[in-house]
């Protein structure tokens, strides 16, 4: 499944990148140093972070994407980051938990 | 009146800071901006502390040795040693715990080493922003038996602190915090110290901090006055 699949089946918004790429598994997880250890190419990473970082752990595993939850809002300064990076973030009004449960429902299984 | 201290400055060794954040450079910076103490806190590594320790006795300013460690809990603490050598094989124990994840400079940044009169010495492997192998306590500990002192780093930031990671102030850990004056302020134990410093990552925030000083006093010996 696509990026742009997944915001369509959920309703969600992406604030940055294009959502072309495909999702190969998930991490939900808010410590940059585990999934810097951990992530692989096409994760859809879920987290609370919302730190310029983010983007560069992203982009460092080629990520297919950033689901933020719980409606939090992402800084511009970030987004114009993550669009000159080519790191899809996508805002999801829903909690971690849901997120994570919608990928699920969608076919998705760990990273 | 300006700030006599700053005890939170990264050099071009932190990939997120600039790449001209060289010794000399930050010694000049802090002469000009009349700091009288300044400590040099790079991300998990002191490999630049000789010779900012160095340049800044040119000026006759009083050197830290510092780090800036990130915790298995991706908590920001600041460690201050008496001694260069104590803080040397602190910083050496801290870099060997990274993960062996080489630094990606185009993404990250550079992690620059530089040799006398900021000569340049190569750069560093490891990923430096990466969390160390130890835990908040340890760092306590460790810092401690190096003869230190560690002091959590912008408790009230929404990233990386002791209060967004683990939320509160663990009792008897710590005798002074640092804090982001242009944040919210936390609420303190009673008989908390408090640090201000710039956490500069480019030359003109030394300045701009030095020159928005919310509370200017001399501390004399830092380990001392943090004991």
């Amino acid at each position: 499944m696509t990026v742009g699949e997944l915001m369509q089946r959920n309703g969600w918004h992406a604030a940055s990148g294009e959502p072309k790429s495909e999702i190969t598994g998930t991490i939900v997880c808010d410590l940059l140093s585990w999934v810097m250890a951990r992530g692989t190419k096409g994760t859809a990473w879920i987290t609370v972070q919302t730190h310029l970082n983010v983007v560069a752990v992203a982009s460092l595993h080629d990520f297919a994407c950033v689901i933020v939850p719980d409606g939090i809002e992402v800084g511009h300064d970030v987004l114009d980051t993550a669009d000159e990076k080519g790191v899809c973030i996508l805002l999801a009004p829903c909690s971690p938990y849901s997120a994570a449960a919608a990928l699920h429902d969608a076919g998705i299984g760990d990273a | 009146m300006s700030r006599v201290y700053d005890l939170h400055i990264h050099s071009c060794l932190s990939p997120c800071a600039d790449d001209d954040m060289t010794p000399e450079n930050i010694a000049g910076m802090a002469h000009i901006n009349k700091l009288d103490t300044i400590a040099l806190t790079d991300h998990n590594s002191g490999e630049n502390l000789e010779v900012t320790a160095a340049a800044c006795a040119k000026y006759d300013i009083r050197f830290v040795p510092g780090v800036e460690v990130n915790t298995a809990e991706e908590i920001h603490v600041l460690c201050y040693f008496s001694a260069l050598s104590s803080a040397l094989s602190f910083c050496d124990m801290i870099y060997d715990s990274l993960p062996d994840i080489p630094n990606r400079p185009e993404i990250f940044g550079n992690q620059l080493i530089i040799g006398k009169d900021d000569a340049p010495a190569g750069s560093l492997n490891k990923m430096l922003y990466n969390a160390s192998a130890y835990p908040l306590e340890d760092v306590v500990a460790l810092s401690e038996l190096h003869g230190g002192c560690a002091v959590p780093a912008h408790i009230n930031r929404q990233f990386a602190s002791l209060m967004a990671n683990i939320g509160y102030i663990p009792d008897g850990l710590f005798s002074a915090v640092e804090i982001r004056p242009e944040l919210p302020a936390p609420d303190l134990p009673e008989g908390m110290k408090v640090l201000y410093s710039s956490d500069a990552h480019q030359l003109q925030d030394i300045a701009a901090a030095a020159q928005a000083a919310p509370s200017p006093h001399p501390i004399g010996d830092i380990i001392r006055w943090l004991a």
